[in-house]
């Protein structure tokens, strides 16, 4: 009897095509732990203990072990491919990230991101509009346009959010998908970098809100119950 | 924090634009705009205010300010100190000690009529969602949400001996405003008396000292307390109170006589009075910076095409003040923004208002060099071969009841992070297994790759089930078990497009066999009965049907067909069952040699 070909999750497939796009751009893949340190998931990023910017993110600090931490984001894995990399480089780096905050249809304890990370000399806005831009128009199609408002995270300065024009059925719809910014020159200092020297940008993007768009889930819980209803998507 | 469009167009000398114009300019240069509700005369504006410009913009007036630049109109000029108490030396005495109270400024008024608020006050309180109390309450309230100045007022006749700041004594307990009882620590900075402690400084009023319709003379605080000190003190209090807000993001003390002026005038206009006494103790003296850059420091962030006119443009339309030498900017930080603390941070403020859609769009200045990620690569390698194998991919959570590590603030059937994969895929097949009807898989065969948490170290697992069990391994056993390559590089998918999710019903379905038998080897009668149910199927069922069970005996041949029933929207009965499926049976019953099991 011919063997049955199984089914990926859709974050599987959703990841898969932001990996391959981004990988004709020249990006390489990069990873790090889910249970972080103090450190790389604030300090290093320039937010420091107590700065009201701790509470920007609602964090499962782990009991009993001082200065662990869940990731809330994926920008450790920055630092820590900083601390092991000299510039030029440009990667993509994903994976599970955790929130202690009320679950509803768009919020999830547990959710996947995508964190992007460029540095080298002469890295400004203008790349880091193209980089998106490239990707967006690969990912939602060729009308998709990018839209950059002030915002602020710790690791950036300027911060922004980014919003993506999609179209469907003939319907314009901005969404806001992403955070990014030019690295903050306190990140570069805390890596061991020369922030005279170099510049760069990152942005980070929530998977399972892009996984949303594409396949137009009602509700993100959904991705997390272990049913294979969820998988309506054959393999080749 | 939530901004009324009449309180902003107070600070401004010359008409807003429309809300919607308004709107769109603070999205796109400078700030959220959340929510915008339409109340009697009014628009309220709930604007998203992040951490970097808390210190300034928390306030009406700061929005205000904000605004005039954004749209290069003029902002009302703020009264100073000297026009309101310039001879004002009555006795008021003041002990500060300590270095985390910037400055302390205490009026003192008599003769005050605590009373109701004139409408307009009640009105620009409710109008963003605060409650009136009385005139001297509702003035300390104006001023915060005005300048963004937390202010205090104590029934003078209550407080004895003078007004002191210090550290609060291990274990000394405060009764607050909205009568809970804190038990303070040496660590936090209080307001006191002879008699104990009147207020929690930058976070929280006591109930001793506490202005009533009795009151006739009172103190105002108007004071400027360390961030840090304040942020700590709420926090382990668990006391988030407007005050502490704008303390913790570090508020300037230059903005302290301002205030000052704003309240005791309102005070003395709405609660009469007058001022017998002023003491203005300021110790940590905001000390004046100066940051310089250059053209080039802004276009290596921004890009090449800003402009030495547009970085102009910005600076003036905010009135900041600055010099221009040899090409640099030696720009004076205005007391507001304690933010601003180089050129990157003036890269954002003429990037932002200048806008970000005027910045070109490029391609990398380099060709970044490609590795491997060996994790990656044997994630995707492993993942693409349990496929093949027929396995189906779940993701679970990773908190569960037990395991080594726990979470704090966590709910307690979800505290632990998980131990195996083990225990999380076997509910998944379970609940799998029972829904195979559903599912239209010969068997149900799962597999899930996630991180693990031991008291030893996180570890990538891979774990399989199936009927014959489950099975866990590191991601580099099951790639050496199987042999995996991990030098396949070809795509797991390439530029599909992918239909939409349907979203199941959660209610439970029933499943129906239906078997017939027909005459052996009659095709006309086989094709006939295959027509009519998978018709009848597309029509009723929430899964298409195909034949499942075939078998012979005594020149007739039996034929199985399974339907499943669902509702979206309620429980099925099976009487509902039987009805949907009558007519199905009839039609049955017309082909020629038919006869039901």
């Amino acid at each position: 009897m011919e063997q049955e070909v199984g089914t990926f999750h859709p974050l599987t497939i959703t990841l898969e095509s932001i990996k391959t796009i981004f990988a004709k751009q020249g990006f390489s893949v990069a990873t790090g732990p889910e249970l972080e340190d103090e450190w790389h998931n604030f300090d290093a990023l320039n937010v420091s203990k107590d700065h009201p910017a701790r509470d920007m993110q609602d964090t499962f600090w782990v009991k009993d072990r001082p200065g662990a931490v869940l990731r809330t984001h994926t920008s450790p894995v920055q630092i820590r491919y900083m601390e092991t990399h000299q510039p030029p480089f440009a990667i993509i780096a994903p994976g599970k990230v955790f929130r202690n905050e009320a679950t509803d249809a768009t919020h999830e304890a547990q959710f996947h991101q995508i964190e992007g990370l460029v540095v080298g000399a002469g890295v400004t806005v203008e790349h880091l509009k193209g980089t998106l831009l490239a990707f967006f128009k690969e990912f939602f199609g060729p009308e998709a346009e990018v839209r950059l408002r002030p915002s602020f995270f710790p690791f950036v300065e300027p911060g922004f959010e980014v919003d993506v024009k999609v179209v469907k059925d003939g319907v314009e719809k901005w969404l806001e998908v992403l955070g990014a910014g030019m690295i903050h020159p306190n990140v570069f200092t805390a890596v061991g970098y020369d922030p005279k020297k170099v510049t760069g940008f990152a942005f980070g993007m929530g998977l399972d809100r892009l996984s949303k768009v594409m396949f137009e889930f009602p509700d993100i819980r959904v991705l997390y119950q272990g049913d294979l209803r969820l998988n309506q998507w054959d393999t080749k | 924090m939530k901004y009324s469009y009449n309180w902003l167009q107070k600070h401004i000398a010359e008409p807003l634009p429309s809300v919607q114009e308004l709107e769109q300019k603070i999205i796109f240069h400078a700030f959220e705009v959340e929510e915008i509700e339409t109340t009697q005369g009014d628009t309220v504006m709930e604007i998203k205010v992040l951490p970097d410009r808390a210190g300034d913009a928390f306030s009406h007036y700061g929005m205000a300010r904000e605004i005039s630049g954004l749209l290069g109109v003029a902002l009302r000029p703020q009264e100073t100190i000297e026009r309101l108490f310039p001879e004002v030396t009555g006795e008021l005495p003041l002990v500060i000690k300590t270095m985390l109270c910037n400055r302390y400024l205490a009026i003192k008024i008599e003769g005050v009529t605590v009373g109701e608020s004139p409408e307009w006050l009640k009105n620009s309180l409710s109008s963003i969602g605060q409650k009136s109390i009385n005139t001297v309450v509702d003035a300390t309230n104006y001023v915060l949400n005005d300048l963004g100045q937390p202010t205090h007022a104590f029934d003078a006749d209550k407080v004895v001996g003078p007004i002191t700041v210090r550290m609060a004594e291990e274990g000394e307990m405060m009764v607050t405003l909205s009568d809970e009882e804190k038990i303070l620590s040496a660590t936090d900075v209080v307001i006191a008396d002879d008699e104990g402690i009147l207020a929690i400084a930058g976070v929280k009023g006591g109930k001793r000292a506490e202005v009533t319709s009795h009151t006739k003379n009172i103190i105002l605080e108007i004071a400027n307390f360390d961030a840090v000190s304040v942020r700590k003190t709420s926090r382990r209090l668990g006391l988030i109170t407007d005050a502490s807000k704008r303390f913790e993001n570090t508020i300037s003390p230059v903005l302290v006589p301002f205030a000052a002026v704003e309240l005791a005038r309102m005070v003395q206009n709405l609660a009469t009075g007058h001022v017998i006494a002023s003491h203005d103790q300021y110790q940590n003296k905001a000390v004046a910076r100066e940051i310089i850059f250059t053209r080039a420091d802004i276009a290596r962030i921004l890009g090449d095409t800003i402009t030495e006119e547009s970085i102009e443009s910005v600076l003036t339309r905010y009135h900041y003040s600055y010099v221009k030498k040899d090409g640099a900017y030696y720009f004076s930080v205005p007391y507001y923004r304690a933010d601003i603390t180089g050129a990157h941070d003036m890269a954002e403020e003429i990037g932002r208002v200048v806008g970000y859609d005027t910045i070109a769009t490029k391609t990398l200045p380099f060709v970044p060099v490609q590795e491997k990620n060996e994790t990656d690569v044997k994630i995707q390698s492993i993942k693409k071969y349990l496929v093949h194998k027929g396995y189906c991919e779940v993701m679970n959570y990773s908190f569960r009841k037990k395991g080594d590590l726990y979470v704090s603030h966590a709910p307690k059937d979800k505290s632990a992070l998980r131990t195996n994969l083990t225990d999380g895929i076997k509910e998944s097949f379970e609940m799998n297994r029972l829904n195979a009807p559903l599912l239209g898989i010969r068997e149900v065969k799962l597999f899930e790759v996630g991180t693990v948490f031991t008291n030893e170290s996180e570890s990538i697992h891979v774990a399989l089930a199936s009927k014959q069990g489950v099975d866990e391994y590191t991601l580099d056993e099951i790639i050496n078990t199987y042999s995996v390559d991990t030098n396949d590089s070809s795509l797991l998918f390439a530029g599909e497009v992918f239909e939409a999710f349907r979203p199941w019903s959660s209610y439970p379905f029933i499943v129906r066999d239906v078997a017939v038998w027909l005459s052996e080897g009659d095709s006309a009668a086989q094709k006939s009965l295959h027509d009519v149910c998978v018709n009848f199927a597309r029509e009723h069922t929430i899964m298409p049907t195909k034949l499942f069970d075939s078998f012979t005996k005594e020149g007739r041949t039996s034929y199985a067909y399974r339907f499943i029933f669902q509702s979206n929207d309620r429980t099925l009965t099976d009487d509902e069952v039987v009805r949907t499926l009558a007519p199905l049976l009839e039609n049955i019953k017309t082909i020629s040699g038919a006869e039901l099991r």
